[in-house]
């Protein structure tokens, strides 16, 4: 009698790997952050009515943009993270088909802030906030 | 075992990219200390550094923008990271057209190529 259970699983394990690494082929993690994020206690040194234009730079750096008017500038720092997760099952067809359609499942999601922060006409913080102040971006494939 | 390991590397590393993609001219830190405050015009300023990408006014200045963005990318198979950072110059003028104060922010100092998608 030849003793074939250790053969077995050899082959089993390797099969296994290869599912596995053809099943993690179909997966996509892919990532976007456009500058660094700003935290609610990154902005807390800004105080209404005494913080200036060279503190907000001195801690921010230069902002995004700049609008404004004869009597008020905004500065407006941007930053964004977006994940995006893609299953596509099909790979798994791939084994024992020579046409693999498509079996996609993707989600994007993407976080978006602006800080704010409204100088009067001598540079002094009037006023800061953060617009569309979002959730986290999450890896999330369930389209649904 | 080693011929799957091989196999297995291979894969990886023919699935690997690193992309860098660039908009505007660097903005460098020489050209910047050439700009005087209360000295250097506004044509002086557009001679150096070429024209603005953006004219603002705000809180009675002229104010003259320059941007420049880099981006790089990290992809290894089923990893990817792409990172943007932006360069911001703002040169503030007085109501003569002299400059009077100069705002100069460089991120992509910092920009760096990364795959791994999670954390921070």
């Amino acid at each position: 009698m030849t003793d074939h259970s250790s053969g077995w699983g050899t082959v089993t394990v390797t099969v296994g790997f290869l599912v596995i690494m053809l099943a993690l082929s179909g997966c996509e993690f892919r990532r976007i952050a456009i500058n660094d994020p700003i935290r609610t206690d990154d902005v807390a040194f800004i105080v209404p009515g005494h913080t200036t234009r060279s503190e907000v730079v001195a801690k921010l750096g230069a902002p995004d943009e700049v609008i404004g008017s004869e009597e008020q500038a905004v500065f407006r720092y941007r930053f964004r993270v977006a994940k995006i997760f893609r299953v596509d099952f099909s790979w798994i067809l791939f084994i024992w088909s020579p046409v693999t359609p498509d079996l996609v499942l993707a989600h994007g999601d993407l976080g978006t802030d602006v800080l704010q922060v409204v100088f009067n006409s001598n540079w002094v913080v009037q006023e800061h906030a953060f617009a569309n102040q979002s959730p986290a971006a999450r890896f999330n494939p369930w389209p649904f | 075992m080693l011929t799957l390991a091989t196999l297995l590397c291979l894969n990886l590393l023919a699935g690997c990219a690193f992309v860098r993609g660039n908009v505007g001219d660097e903005l460098k830190n020489e050209d910047v200390a050439t700009i005087k405050k209360g000295v250097t015009t506004r044509a002086e300023v557009a001679a150096r550094l070429g024209a603005p990408d953006e004219i603002v006014q705000a809180a009675g200045r002229e104010i003259f923008h320059y941007r420049r963005y880099d981006s790089k990318l990290g992809y290894l198979v089923f990893f990817s990271r792409l990172n943007i950072k932006s360069d911001n110059l703002y040169v503030l003028f007085d109501r003569d057209g002299v400059v009077d104060d100069i705002v100069f922010g460089k991120r992509t100092d910092q920009l760096k190529f990364q795959v791994w998608p999670f954390g921070d």
